[in-house]
């Protein structure tokens, strides 16, 4: 099972220099990375984290800790406690928190405390790995990596039953995919209650959505649009730590509107995305996108801004326009009703589909991402959904299933 | 609406529709602007004489030899329009420049393509292109130092010189500028769409994806770059369809990208010598053209027979998903993936047509024999077409489910860091399984490249008085004068 969250602390005023300063050194993180004070390589539950600092023009600037994870909140923070304490007694991480409103900056005791109690959790969000934990994905990867190495380069391919049989053989002898045959892939079906239980609740916001769509057309018809562009050393200090790697990292906070009508009417919204994602989109695309590993949107701020995140392959601009071209709809649902948001029909039409007038929102709207951390850097979403198959059909293999159709995955 | 036939439009630089065939041999004068003043006096002598051809001069015919064309980078138009240069219209891509960190590594300009290690355009600031099409080299050669070696208020900073092959193949051999964008509404798109609907399909895109002015692919207009009315006193320009008390710079414009590409030609034919087996379809010639996703004639690489111009743009690779005739990871596949970008055929193809790119390259020689192409393609966005095409398909490893290949003509391949593996093979798929190319070296080196904007007839008349409009707004009201005692 997986989680994703944030925790957003407020920043001591005039102090997000320092925290700046703080987390500066280390922007894109992986596992091999020597330079990582989090020790994020050594929480095994962990998938994908960021670090940004955001700014509002009533609360001040705010930390933000993004997560997507393994397992329970408490759980992960546990580890990441523990981690924290191994690698140096804590000192960084509460070197960092002390910077933050309403820290002791006595323990790490403490500082569980204070993180726990400042989770943030999404309100609707996009997972293309359903079900696999950390330990699958690179597991995986690495019986791909021996498929690939046994295979070669196949200028001069073997018969598709002795490529089978060389293929298993590797597998059995290499320590580092020891368990390529046992580990458990919980698969993505979902149970039958589950199932009902999102039908009903997606029944009964997509009636409160209507509702609330009418009521609010003069508002949403009235709504001021920014139309600035973002200048150029604002794009600049965002690029900066872009396509380090070929998956990357979006951090946005936009103001929504605070009405009642127009808030309930995006609670209804991301009902609606959290159970369409639950019932419709396990199988690694998001509708036409297959780019995304973890994506999520939830309130902050008293619920005067929107927090975005996603981790997703190939460039910002690339992604950006996938949206614009191919999922309009779904971004105006949770989009829709931010201030200045290019202007929509019901929170369904127009919006994103002005492709460039959105991208300049979006582009606005954007924090540089101080420090990210990505798992598993080497593998795409797709490559990830292949190697899943992949060893799937491996497994029959050696169950003695003659089928070698699998050789086409690789 | 009856459109006017824009091919033949008096306010369009020729170089964009005519492609000067028949004049083949060019040459590329880069320069940098020293005095405005100067430098619009000269323009405005150049555009008097007809030296800057449009579109509606017809292909040379008996007698035409040279034909010119001009356009400018941001930096160019920030010193021709000083404070007429608004950087908040333009396409972003143009105002930060083709050198800047972040863009080197979308588009693959590191290590041996480092701008630093640039022929023109990396170190020194470049403000223009005079290019210079001609029958012959001398006469291209002369016709562009008469016009810029003179006192014309700026300086020459590096030529080059290019030249069409007959049969238009491109240094590797292969035949190139086989698939195009047609521009909806011009014959040539209505004899497609009558004649051949497949390749109408696939190659017809509204003119505002290629020319600013008109609709793109969304029905709007494109972003086009503003000027203050103030330096317009004649009203040479047309209100800006945003800011209306300013003035529109881009109707009939384009950005011109042009990138100079070393081609390895002896790498490139030894590395497939050296891999072929040459047992039934691993012969060096079939593994190159899987690597640039044609025949080395032009054909298509799909089901059928795809080797005539009639044939070899009829097919969408729907028919190809898995790559075992084109291979997904192939040069021409990456940069035009036709109606295979997503799932969905008929959405692929809008995504598609979304980031086409006109082509106008020609090829260089140079006297210690390094070889390529004058890479120059024109769009209305750069950063949504030419870069996209570049980073997002290209230069990207993870592109359709691929892993640790980039595109394997004009890709950078690149060593492993930050967890990510080696990028430098290339996959062909194939029964029972794929073949992999591996340790592919680089065969194209980026030598030099600019990011430029080439404006309509009107915006150079335009430009070539700013120096003027500014004087006269400086000088206070022209009948103001002394009080007679």
């Amino acid at each position: 099972m997986h989680n994703k969250f944030t925790i957003v602390a407020p920043i001591v005023q005039d102090q997000h220099g320092s925290v700046q300063e703080m987390l500066k050194p280390f922007a894109t993180i992986c596992p091999d990375t020597k330079a990582d004070s989090f020790g994020f390589a050594r929480i095994d539950t962990l998938h994908f984290a960021s670090l940004c600092i955001f700014n509002d023009v009533e609360g001040g600037w705010s930390l933000l800790f993004e997560h997507n994870i393994d397992g329970l909140i408490e759980d992960h923070i546990d580890n990441l406690i523990a981690v924290a304490d191994a690698l140096d007694g804590g000192a960084f991480l509460l070197a960092l928190y002390r910077h933050c409103v309403g820290f002791d900056g006595q323990t790490l005791a403490t500082l569980r405390t204070y993180m726990l109690a400042h989770v943030i959790k999404p309100q609707a969000g996009f997972i293309s790995a359903v079900g696999m934990s950390r330990d699958q994905i690179r597991l995986d990867a690495r019986v791909y990596e021996v498929v690939d190495a046994t295979l070669g380069a196949a200028a001069d391919p073997m018969a598709p039953g002795e490529a089978q049989a060389q293929v298993l053989d590797a597998l059995n002898a290499d320590p580092s995919v020891a368990e390529w045959q046992s580990f458990p892939d919980p698969g993505v079906d979902l149970g039958l209650l589950a199932k009902l239980g999102a039908v009903l609740s997606l029944l009964g916001n997509a009636i409160g959505f209507l509702v609330l769509a009418i009521v609010n057309l003069p508002r949403e018809r009235a709504a001021d649009q920014e139309r600035a562009r973002p200048d150029t050393d604002f794009q600049l200090s965002l690029a900066q730590n872009e396509d380090l790697i070929p998956t990357n990292h979006m951090l946005s906070v936009v103001y929504v509107h605070t009405d009642a009508g127009r808030q309930l009417a995006k609670r209804a919204a991301f009902g609606l995305l959290r159970n369409l994602v639950t019932l419709v989109f396990r199988k690694g695309y998001l509708g036409e996108i297959d780019t995304i590993h973890f994506a999520h949107w939830s309130f902050c701020s008293d619920n005067r801004r929107l927090i975005f995140v996603s981790n997703y392959d190939g460039s910002w601009r690339s992604y950006l326009d996938d949206f614009t071209l191919k999922a309009s709809n779904g971004l105006n649902l949770a989009w829709g009703h931010s201030v200045g948001y290019p202007k929509t029909w019901a929170m369904l039409t127009g919006g994103a589909s002005n492709g460039p007038q959105f991208i300049d929102f979006a582009r606005r709207s954007m924090f540089p991402t101080l420090v990210w951390y990505s798992a598993y850097p080497s593998v795409s979403a797709t490559n990830i959904s292949r190697n899943r198959k992949l060893r799937a059909a491996l497994i029959k293999a050696r169950n003695g299933n003659t089928d070698t159709s699998w050789l086409e995955l690789v | 609406m009856a459109e006017t036939d824009l091919t033949a439009s008096p306010d369009i630089q020729g170089i964009f529709f005519r492609g000067y065939v028949k004049l083949d041999k060019a040459a590329y004068g880069f320069f940098r602007i020293t005095d405005r003043v100067a430098f619009q006096n000269w323009l405005r002598q150049m555009l008097a004489d007809d030296l800057i051809t449009t579109a509606k001069d017809r292909q040379p015919e008996d007698g035409v030899k040279n034909r010119m064309n001009i356009a400018f980078s941001a930096p160019g138009l920030q010193t021709l329009l000083a404070a007429g240069y608004l950087a908040d219209g333009y396409d972003h891509a143009f105002a930060a420049g083709i050198t800047s960190p972040q863009r080197n590594r979308i588009l693959g300009d590191v290590d041996a393509n480092d701008p630093s290690k640039w022929d023109w355009g990396g170190r020194a600031t470049v403000h223009g292109v005079l290019m210079s099409f001609a029958t012959t080299t001398d006469i291209a050669k002369e016709r562009l130092l008469a016009a810029l070696c003179q006192e014309n208020g700026a300086e020459c900073t590096h030529t080059t010189f290019g030249h069409l092959e007959p049969d238009q193949r491109e240094p590797f051999g292969f035949k190139d500028g086989v698939s195009q964008p047609v521009i909806a509404g011009t014959k040539r798109a209505e004899y497609l769409k009558r004649n051949n609907p497949k390749e109408a399909a696939v190659s017809i895109v509204p003119a505002g994806e290629l020319l600013l002015g008109y609709k793109d692919g969304t029905g709007k207009l494109p972003r086009t770059p503003a000027t203050s009315a103030g330096l317009d006193p004649d009203g040479l320009l047309d209100p800006h369809p945003v800011w209306h008390d300013r003035r529109d710079l881009g109707k009939n414009g384009t950005y011109l990208v042009f990138r100079q590409l070393e081609q390895h030609t002896k790498a490139f034919w030894d590395y497939v010598e050296k891999t072929a087996t040459g047992k039934g379809d691993d012969t060096p010639n079939r593994l190159a053209e899987k690597m640039v996703g044609r025949g080395i004639d032009g054909e298509g690489l799909a089901p059928g027979k795809h080797d005539t111009r009639e044939t070899n743009n009829t097919f969408d690779f729907t028919d190809d998903r898995e790559g075992l005739y084109c291979p997904i990871g192939s040069h021409v596949r990456r940069g035009n993936n036709r109606a295979v970008n997503i799932k969905n055929a008929k959405v692929s193809l809008d995504v598609t047509l979304r980031h086409r790119i006109l082509r106008r390259a020609r090829i260089f020689k140079d006297d210690d024999g390094a070889t390529g192409l004058q890479f120059m393609c024109f769009n209305a966005s750069i950063v949504r077409q030419f870069e996209f095409v570049q980073s997002a398909w290209c230069n990207n490893s993870f592109f359709q489910g691929l892993q640790k290949e980039v595109d394997p003509i004009i890709g950078t391949p690149r060593a492993a860091r930050l967890g990510v593996p080696d990028v430098d093979r290339f996959t062909i798929p194939r029964s029972p399984y794929r073949r992999v190319l591996e340790n592919l070296p680089q065969f194209v080196t980026v030598r030099g490249g600019g990011y430029f904007f080439m404006p309509g007839m009107q915006a150079l008349r335009f430009m070539a008085q700013t120096c003027r409009a500014e004087a006269a707004l400086t000088a206070g009201p022209a009948d103001q004068t002394d009080p007679v005692s």
